[in-house]
């Protein structure tokens, strides 16, 4: 049934929050965080994943979990005492039911052997709690479970109509004779919800009654205590299947069990009565409700409806809608599938730019900006931006789980580098993009192997050097105005510069005899075709180079920066856009074309006669940014409209320079023939039509519907001669 | 009928969700006790009976029973548990808790059905 | 319009090629062109593209096509004609293949044509793969020929245009 297929579909989904909690949890405890709620968290992860896997049928994660489980108790229960070596134990555990979980997404079983320091930790756990189930003294338990034992779930019950439960074999009942039951509710019967009126209903399903109310029990009235039940029910049964059997009959008592004396004796039919009804309150036997009149001993008008605790509960049948409580915050979250979501970003999109349509016009058919159409398009701008972070709310995402992931790609790494390293985290909670958190997780699994693999030294190397024995590996994350920043950082041995050079060389990517400066060594990793990793280890060789972890980054309008400290360690840092889809911008003309350079690459705009513009060759001029030289560019050049051709003040236009930083390089300047305006624009993505086109991010389209260029101030810086190599400039200035 | 069930795993709210449903039986749904326990206050006219798994957090199930059996309004809801399968102690504290009965992870949907008719009398 | 797709009309022997398809002819460089109707999603007027940094010439840009962005080509420029003049009268066909959606800049849309099979004729091969150009069938009628153009060849092959500039 497709609703089956969903609510799998929701359970493996579930399972995934849930593995994330539990290896949330186990590294709480790993950092000494060893607090009942952190346990039971834990603990709750694995036993839903349990509970789950019981309802589908997934034997090996069943098995592993229940398993894991008894482990999990014993902490709970004190029985296991929290160490490194626990820890470490459960840790690997969490994987390996990651593991049968993914195979369970396949369709697979998987491979359910328990580790043996699960096992043994397991075993440790339940010889403790078998002191206690002593203390408990179950002897004394009543036997709750006869009735509801383990069914597993037969998934064809839902197609069924819901019958009664196959009883299991018992003295059957002999045709034609009756059921004496004897019923005598216990204090507790009432306090525990349970309900005599109802036993009588549901033993009337099984066929006629005939209840009698043993009379000189009761107390009177005004002694009556209506939680002290001082009644006593004689109930002749007389089923209408022949072979009904005790154990029918039992479990209608199945929860009333314990709170209530049952006797029941199988009577022969008596001969010479058929009509057995000498009680004048007994009701033609069909009534459903025959027990009623004498049945209820509340001290409640005997109506056929439900005591008053409820009355409406009987009006609220199927065809009433669910009477959600209004005021009571039903539920905090709802689920809503993504491509609605992505559709309404689309639209808001669309509104944006209609906005804008509409303000240029206005602005065109001379209306002022005093006048009523403009004072109501600043609101409707308003409403639209509101509206707009709204939107970008709903996809926004911790990147928790994301850090989290990572926790386990850091101990594979070590181990198999037989490095100790540690992760920390920070600022999980910052939100970002579902869609980047997603697009995220491979280039940060690369990098982290990278820094783990490359950077990190091995444990005596570490002490030889004066650190710790343990690496550390930082991931931390924080929203810096509309950008959120990730960085990884490790305190290894840092980037070896003279190694990579070498390799550049050796590969061709670099002239020999190229002077480079540290950071353009540095990034000589993000080359394609450099990958120091083949020749190092087999770990992050294994999958891609750092060029494909820029391009990833790059591709979700990004920006990766290293800094390295020879001996100290290496950061990577990566500036993300909090969303995907809008963008703040600068709206620039050049070579008649509109293009837009994102704001938060700008650093600061001059106009061209104020800025101070040297030439240093035939072609190619300089231009001061805060006491600095730095190149400069023209965009149409850098663009590839316009040939190169000398810069040089002209007073009669409007053009002006942008000085722009990407986060990985040199800032430069960009000549632009004028400033526009400064706006948000929807993101265009260039769609799987373009390939890759160099120098530009994506595109945007225009209040007047004309699309435009967002271009990449950092693929622009790469793919120009007159920004490369800027150590050539320094000499001449220097 | 309509049924106030809690628990904290969504698989185990969609199954019960579905079972129901599929016996016309409404039901209301929440993620722990706390939660539970706000709908319920909040619940005009008050569920026929209610469900609710053991192991949650903020607020358990026996913490959630106790917490109901102790408002005199509620008194005469039935509460069955939903528990895991051989904990005898669960279900012990579960009834010294109040509540009327249990049903066994996991669940038989057709048992669930039957219980709940039973407990609340209502077909 | 019973038309199959194009693929398997090429693929499938079953019904034979050209039987009950629908082509769109048009003029481009002068010369008059087909295409399968099926692969036709809409014929949009012309609108200036903007251009798109260090592309293939024949890449004139792209234009706003509600809302998204639709790459066009200067189809004259891609058959080795000459570049399209500018022209208010110009229209974009509009291509969709696969997940891809391109715009055609041409002259002018002419009609629609029910082919029958007689009037369909093999390309003549040529001396290198290469000058088979971009047509997989000829449309014959009368003494005129109409090269039915096959967009898998037309639109260029993916990775794009120019690789990442970084060398």
């Amino acid at each position: 049934m497709s609703s089956m297929d969903e609510i799998r579909a929701t359970f493996f989904e579930e399972c995934t929050e849930l593995l994330e909690q539990l290896e949330g949890g186990l590294l709480r405890l790993e950092a000494g965080e060893q607090d009942a709620d952190t346990v039971d968290a834990v603990f709750r992860a694995v036993h839903s994943i349990k509970g789950g896997a019981g309802a589908f049928h997934l034997t090996a994660l069943i098995s592993f979990s229940h398993e894991f489980e008894t482990a999990l108790d014993g902490l709970r229960s004190g029985s296991v005492e929290i160490d490194a070596v626990v820890v470490a134990t459960l840790l690997r555990a969490s994987d390996r039911l990651g593991d049968l979980v993914a195979k369970a997404i396949e369709g697979e079983e998987g491979d359910a052997t328990i580790p043996d320091d699960l096992a043994e930790l397991a075993a440790r756990a339940s010889a403790g709690s078998a002191e206690e189930d002593v203390d408990f003294g179950l002897a004394d338990l009543p036997p709750l479970d006869d009735a509801f034992e383990v069914t597993p779930l037969d998934l064809n019950m839902f197609e069924e109509d819901g019958d009664a439960p196959d009883a299991p074999t018992a003295p059957r009942s002999k045709a034609g004779g009756y059921w004496e039951i004897q019923f005598e509710p216990l204090p507790d019967l009432f306090s525990s919800g349970n309900e005599p009126l109802y036993l009588f209903r549901a033993l009337h399903v099984m066929g006629r009654l005939e209840p009698r109310l043993i009379e000189s029990d009761l107390p009177p009235l005004e002694e009556l205590d209506p939680s002290q039940p001082r009644v006593r029910w004689i109930i002749d049964l007389y089923p209408s299947a022949p072979d009904l059997t005790e154990t029918e009959i039992e479990s209608v008592f199945e929860f009333a069990q314990d709170l209530c004396v049952i006797t029941m004796t199988y009577r022969e039919p008596e001969v010479p009565d058929p009509d057995p009804a000498p009680s004048a309150e007994a009701e033609a036997p069909e009534t459903p409700d025959s027990a009623e009149l004498t049945a209820d001993p509340e001290p409640t008008p005997p109506a056929p409806e439900p005591p008053p605790q409820r009355p409406a509960a009987q009006d609220s049948k199927p065809a009433a809608p669910a009477p959600a409580g209004p005021k009571g915050g039903l539920s905090a979250t709802i689920r809503v599938d993504l491509d609605r979501i992505d559709r309404l970003v689309n639209l808001v999109g669309e509104l944006v730019i209609c906005q804008a349509m509409l303000s240029q016009s206005v602005l065109k058919d001379g209306l002022g900006s005093n006048s009523d159409s403009a004072s109501g398009l600043d609101d409707l701008q308003q409403l639209t931006r509101d509206i707009q972070d709204s939107v970008m709310a709903i996809r926004a995402q911790p990147v928790r789980s994301l850090f989290q992931r990572m926790t386990r790609i850091v101990r594979e790494a070590a181990q198999m580098t037989g490095k100790d390293v540690r992760l920390e985290t920070e600022g999980e909670s910052t939100e970002i993009d579902k869609t980047v958190v997603e697009r995220l997780s491979d280039p940060l699994t690369h990098m982290i192997r990278n820094s783990i693999d490359h950077g990190v030294e091995s444990p005596a190397d570490r002490i030889a050097a004066g650190k710790p024995a343990t690496g550390t590996v930082r991931l931390s994350a924080r929203q810096q105005s509309d950008r959120v920043v990730i960085e990884i950082t490790d305190d290894g041995k840092g980037i070896d510069r003279e190694r990579v050079r070498a390799r550049a060389i050796e590969r061709g990517l670099i002239p020999a005899d190229r002077p480079l400066e540290p950071a353009e060594i540095d990034r000589l990793l993000f080359l394609p075709g450099f990958s120091t990793a083949a020749s190092i280890s087999n770990l992050s060789g294994r999958g891609v180079g750092m060029d494909v972890v820029q391009r990833a980054i790059r591709d979700l309008n990004g920006t990766i920066a290293t800094h390295s400290e020879p001996g100290k360690g290496c950061t990577f840092s990566i500036s993300l856009p909090l969303t995907l889809a809008i963008l703040d911008g600068m709206i620039v003309r050049s070579a008649q074309q509109r293009m837009v350079v994102p704001l938060a690459a700008i650093v600061e705009t001059q106009t061209m006669d104020s800025a101070r513009i040297e030439p240093i060759s035939p072609m190619r001029s300089v231009v001061m940014l805060q006491d600095r030289f730095v190149p400069l560019l023209d965009l149409a050049e850098g663009m590839g409209f316009a040939a190169p051709a000398q810069i040089d003040r002209r007073a009669d236009d409007d053009s002006a320079l942008l000085f722009v930083k990407p986060d990985d390089l040199d800032a430069y300047a960009l000549r632009v023939d004028a400033i526009e305006a400064q706006r948000q624009v929807v993101i265009k993505g260039l769609g799987d039509s373009f390939g890759r086109v160099p120098c530009v991010s994506a595109a945007t389209i225009l209040g007047d519907g004309q699309v435009a260029l967002i271009v990449d101030p950092g693929g622009l810086a790469l793919a120009s001669d007159a920004i490369r190599g800027p150590a050539a400039f320094e000499g001449h200035l220097s | 009928m309509h049924v106030l069930a809690i628990d904290d795993s969504r698989t185990i709210r969609d199954m019960v969700r579905l079972t129901l449903e599929r016996e016309g039986i409404e039901s209301t749904m929440a993620v722990d006790g706390l939660e539970g326990l706000e709908i319920l206050k909040a619940m005009d006219p008050q569920p026929d009976a209610i469900l609710t798994d053991v192991n949650m957090p903020r607020l358990d199930g026996f913490g959630f029973i106790e917490a109901v059996r102790a408002l005199d309004v509620f008194a005469g809801i039935p509460i069955l548990v939903l528990t895991t399968e051989g904990a005898k102690e669960l279900k012990q504290r579960a009834r010294n808790a109040g509540a009327t009965g249990w049903i066994v992870k996991p669940f038989d949907p057709a048992r669930l059905v039957v219980a709940l008719r039973t407990v609340t009398g209502l077909r | 319009m019973t038309a199959a797709p194009l693929a398997s009309q090429i693929t499938s022997d079953a019904p034979p090629y050209g039987a009950g398809m629908e082509l769109l002819t048009f003029r481009c460089g002068g010369r008059a062109f087909a295409v399968d109707i099926m692969a036709v999603r809409e014929i949009r007027s012309w609108s200036a593209p903007t251009p798109l940094p260090h592309a293939p010439p024949y890449m004139r840009g792209m234009v706003n096509l509600r809302g998204s962005v639709l790459p066009v080509m200067d189809l004259a420029m891609r058959l080795g004609a000459p570049r399209t003049e500018d022209n208010p009268r110009n229209v974009i066909i509009v291509i969709q293949q696969g997940s891809r959606v391109h715009g055609l800049l041409v002259e002018a849309v002419s009609d629609i044509v029910h082919p029958v099979p007689d009037q369909l004729q093999d390309v003549p091969k040529v001396a290198s793969e290469d000058e088979t150009g971009m047509a997989e069938r000829l449309f014959v009628v009368d003494d005129a020929m109409v090269q039915i153009l096959s967009m898998e060849r037309v639109l260029p092959r993916l990775p794009g245009m120019a690789e990442e500039g970084v060398q």
